[in-house]
């Protein structure tokens, strides 16, 4: 008995050191404080007393993404995926909250009319993280490096080069009208490159080298610990592309889940969260939603959940009757609830949500109207012939509709509720439906390929959705002239054939300008309106919170969130 | 007994062959090029388009040109070399990825397996030695109760409350950073409490259940009866007749639970931040890390053979009644 009790306080004061662990995190000197001489003196977020601007000391930033990767080409990891806001890298160009294109790197741009030749005014006085200054060699090392290299699809018509030291101008000519194109989706997600650096690196991906993270961004990589999930930043005044840096460093915090950093934030911990293009969910926004001292960070979401209909040959949603029923027959107010709450929109015919450039708010909104549906349906020949309550083909024949959610092993919950959700609609029209599960992404996209579907319930992403949108997931085509599929034919789902569909869509990705995007977006959304070949299931808000009792002037992007390319230049200390 | 060591030693190189095999299959019969999957789809159909010599060389690397069988050869070759390839989530070797979260897993696991073990068998022998008494009345349900609640719902209680509510603990994570000595080891320390409070009431619940399980069973043998019989004090039943007799299959048990030691805790280390062994498996297998995923599976299954060998080997060692089979 002796040695039980013996052995009950042992495992007691084993405890008690752990608790003692507890009681000096919570002591004003964090454990989460840097101790190396090079880092900022603390972690939180505080005004600093000693300069006369309201400079935010340190900003720290939640994530859930691993923070293992740093490596200025990739776009993995924590590193890579801050990036997209200008934090170590420079991108040539972003996109601001209107949606415009704006010189980041370089002090302009202009597009000449036939779309062929890029014209840039590149700054002088800017350096990379190892103290070199940033040349124009480095510049035109970095488009021959994306081109021949990388192998970048924006920069592939890429021509020549010319350079004019006395003007400070670049131009780059292509072999076609790609230049609006390549400052859509090239110049914004592409960096300048140390030359001494890259140009031995013949395989970016794999360069892992600590030079990997030398870019000439706002902000130097000054330390990182792989085990803790923590880096540390600090902002390099000469690189002050927006004006003055108003962020002196900033700390990445990486999180096991959501639930853990929305906890650090109540806590104060963190100051804001970023995750790309992943907000977090409306079904946690119960947790940091009575804090005073948290906004929600509601925007409007740009990508959304869609059906995309199988139209191959003999399918039963080639006929247009059967596409305008189901959409009728839905309960729109529980398809959003399920999708997004109480926060979730029921969308308009023309797919695209009001955030993306060029949306049409005067296409009708979808309802539910299960007679109309129904007249529909009868009026096109689906009679319920041998009696059992179930409508066959206009043939006779048996009619079974196949719902195949996309794979998602985060999200398979989700799609099954929607899927439930479509499935009694179709019983609502008096129709059979099987849903058609697949154990992987593999699996589920060699049937989608194969055109093997009756509808498909399919996700756009906000990234995709702000320029290539999703009507690329509805062709089945590339262009007939495009020998060189210089627009990808990387997930081509649809099986919809229509030339006209196939010219708006690809049509996007050769815009010569923006006039000519604006047109091809109008008009496929037109065309979703009129043929009802695809369908938004809802219009969301996204989430990306942030603390409101540290720092001023956030401002909340759409669909993006308060950590965006311009937020090292705006925000101040309270 | 020689013969019988090498028998098991042979059918435990045999298991891992085909665990190996299976892995090597498992890839190519997926639908799809396996390249795709050892490479990540958006980077095998960007490559396909736009860099097909890359994409070549990938096959090359991957060991996915040839036969079926040249490329069974070249896997077979890469993994008697412990080269699983290159990460693609972090494009670090994968094996280096795989030691270091063993490193981590360890530091959960290891103590785990002690106190759980030790906790689990003490308790249990109390329980079972006087069935339906007071302690038993007390801990067994509260043990079942343990046993029965998924890992992740306590996982996110302990958080909430030790961690977010009394801040007793870190919400996630490993450690700090920025830390040397001492400090850095206490720090690991704090970081591990609360999942590691957690493996080991479960890891305790369940080896109270078995221990109390086997107890009861032999406290009613014969053997235990005569050594009554003969005057010994209860002490001495339990300790020299019973205990001994119950620790067989709880030493076995526990022998199959040191060949999950590397496996790690994937839903407790997700929750928690940790990136031990299941972290890593779990991530391998959600981000289509092939490379990552297979080595995982193969090291675990590995392991876990190699613990089943260990556990035969320990039984017929202490075990008379084997050992005397065996002779």
């Amino acid at each position: 008995m002796k040695k039980l009790l013996t052995l009950v306080l042992a495992v007691l004061m084993a405890a008690s050191l752990f608790t003692g662990c507890g009681n000096q995190a919570s002591a004003p000197t964090s454990p989460t404080a840097p101790s190396s001489s090079e880092q900022p003196a603390g972690s939180d977020t505080t005004a600093s007393t000693e300069t006369v601007s309201n400079h935010v000391e340190n900003l720290v930033i939640g994530t859930t993404t691993t923070n293992d990767v740093f490596n200025l080409y990739s776009q993995s990891g924590a590193f890579g995926r801050l990036n997209y806001n200008c934090v170590a890298n420079a991108y040539i160009a972003y996109i601001d909250n209107a949606k415009k294109i704006q010189p980041y790197f370089m002090k302009s741009y202009e597009i000449s009319e036939d779309g062929c030749e890029l014209t840039f005014v590149y700054p002088t006085d800017k350096v990379f993280h190892d103290g070199t200054p940033v040349t124009v060699e480095d510049i035109e090392f970095t488009f021959m490096y994306y081109r021949d290299v990388v192998k970048n699809s924006y920069i592939k018509t890429l021509d020549t080069i010319t350079v004019d030291e006395a003007t400070n101008t670049i131009v780059l000519k292509f072999t076609r009208a790609d230049a609006y194109s390549y400052m859509a989706n090239g110049a914004t997600s592409q960096s300048i490159l140390p030359k001494h650096i890259w140009e031995d690196v013949e395989n970016p991906k794999e360069f892992v080298d600590d030079k990997a993270a030398i870019g000439c961004g706002p902000y130097r990589l000054v330390s990182y610990d792989v085990d803790a999930g923590i880096s540390q930043y600090e902002a390099v005044p000469e690189n002050n592309y927006l004006g003055e840096i108003m962020v002196d460093s900033i700390t990445v915090k990486c999180y096991g889940s959501d639930d853990a950093m929305l906890m650090a934030m109540l806590n104060g911990e963190i100051d804001t969260m970023y995750n790309y293009a992943s907000p977090i969910s409306y079904t946690l926004l119960d947790l940091i939603s009575g804090d005073a001292n948290i906004d929600i960070g509601a925007s409007p979401y740009a990508g959304n959940y869609q059906i995309c209909f199988g139209m191959e040959e003999g399918r039963f949603f080639t006929d247009h009757a059967a596409r305008e029923a189901l959409i009728k027959a839905i309960d729109w107010n529980l398809m959003c609830q399920i999708i997004n709450g109480e926060y979730g929109q029921i969308p308009g015919a023309g797919i695209i949500t009001p955030s993306c450039k060029g949306f049409d708010p005067s296409l009708p909104t979808f309802y539910q109207d299960i007679a109309e549906a129904n007249k529909l349906l009868d009026d096109a020949g689906y009679a319920d012939v041998n009696g059992d309550g179930i409508r066959e083909n206009k043939d006779g024949s048996e009619l079974i509709v196949h719902i195949t959610p996309q794979f998602s092993a985060k999200k398979k919950e989700l799609f099954d509720r929607v899927a439930a959700v479509l499935g009694d609609a179709l019983k609502n029209l008096g129709l059979e439906s099987v849903v058609d599960s697949y154990p992987s992404s593999e699996a589920w996209e060699k049937e989608i390929v194969d055109g093997n579907y009756d509808m498909n319930i399919g996700y756009t992403t906000s990234g995709v959705a702000q320029y290539r949108t999703c009507f690329r997931y509805f062709v089945a085509d590339v262009l007939p002239d495009d020998v060189e599929n210089t627009g990808g034919t990387t997930w081509i789902w649809g099986t919809n054939h229509d030339p006209k569909l196939t010219e708006e869509a690809w049509g996007i990705t050769y815009s010569k300008n923006e006039a000519e995007y604006l047109e091809h977006i109008q008009t496929l959304q037109q065309m979703a309106a009129d043929d009802l070949f695809a369908f938004a299931l809802c219009w969301e808000q996204c989430f990306f919170p942030y603390r409101t009792d540290k720092c001023a002037n956030f401002d909340n992007w759409s669909g993006i969130g308060v950590i965006n390319p311009e937020t090292w230049f705006t925000i101040s200390a309270k | 007994m020689g013969k019988h060591l090498i028998k098991r030693f042979l059918m435990a190189l045999l298991t891992i062959y085909i665990i190996i095999t299976l892995s090597f299959l498992m890839v190519r019969f997926m639908p799809g090029d396996p390249l795709m999957h050892l490479v990540g789809e958006e980077e095998y159909y960007y490559l396909a388009e736009f860099n097909p010599e890359e994409l070549e060389r990938l096959a090359d690397k991957y060991g996915c040109s040839g036969t079926l069988i040249e490329q069974y050869q070249k896997y077979m070759y890469s993994i008697l070399h412990l080269d699983f390839g290159i990460a693609y989530s972090n494009k670090q070797p994968v094996l280096t990825n795989i030691l270091t979260s063993m490193k981590w897993t360890l530091i959960l696991s290891f103590p785990t397996l002690i106190f759980g073990g030790i906790i689990g068998c003490l308790l249990g022998v109390i329980a079972g030695w006087r069935p339906g008494g007071r302690f038993d009345r007390i801990a067994t349900p509260l043990f079942l109760f343990v046993n029965t609640v998924p890992t992740n719902c306590i996982g996110i209680l302990a958080m909430v409350f030790f961690a977010f509510k009394l801040r007793l603990f870190p919400l996630s994570g490993m450690t700090s950073g920025n830390l040397h000595g001492f400090a850095y080891v206490r720090d690991v320390l704090w970081h591990a409490g609360l999942p590691l409070m957690i493996l080991i009431l479960f890891r305790s619940s369940g080896n109270f259940m078995q221990m109390k399980s086997y107890v009861s069973q032999v406290a009613g043998e014969d053997y235990v009866i005569t050594a009554r019989a003969k005057g010994l004090n209860e002490r001495k039943v339990l300790f020299r007749h019973v205990m001994k007799n119950a620790m067989l299959p709880f030493v076995t048990n526990l022998c199959l639970q040191l060949g999950n030691i590397f496996s790690g805790s994937m839903i407790l280390e997700t929750i928690f931040g940790w990136r031990g062994m299941g972290q890593l498996f779990y991530a391998g297998v959600s981000k289509r890390d092939f490379p990552t995923a297979q080595a995982c599976f193969i090291v675990t299954a590995t392991c876990v053979v190699l613990g089943n060998l260990l556990g035969d080997l320990i039984c017929s060692w202490i075990d008379p009644r084997i050992k005397e089979d065996l002779q």
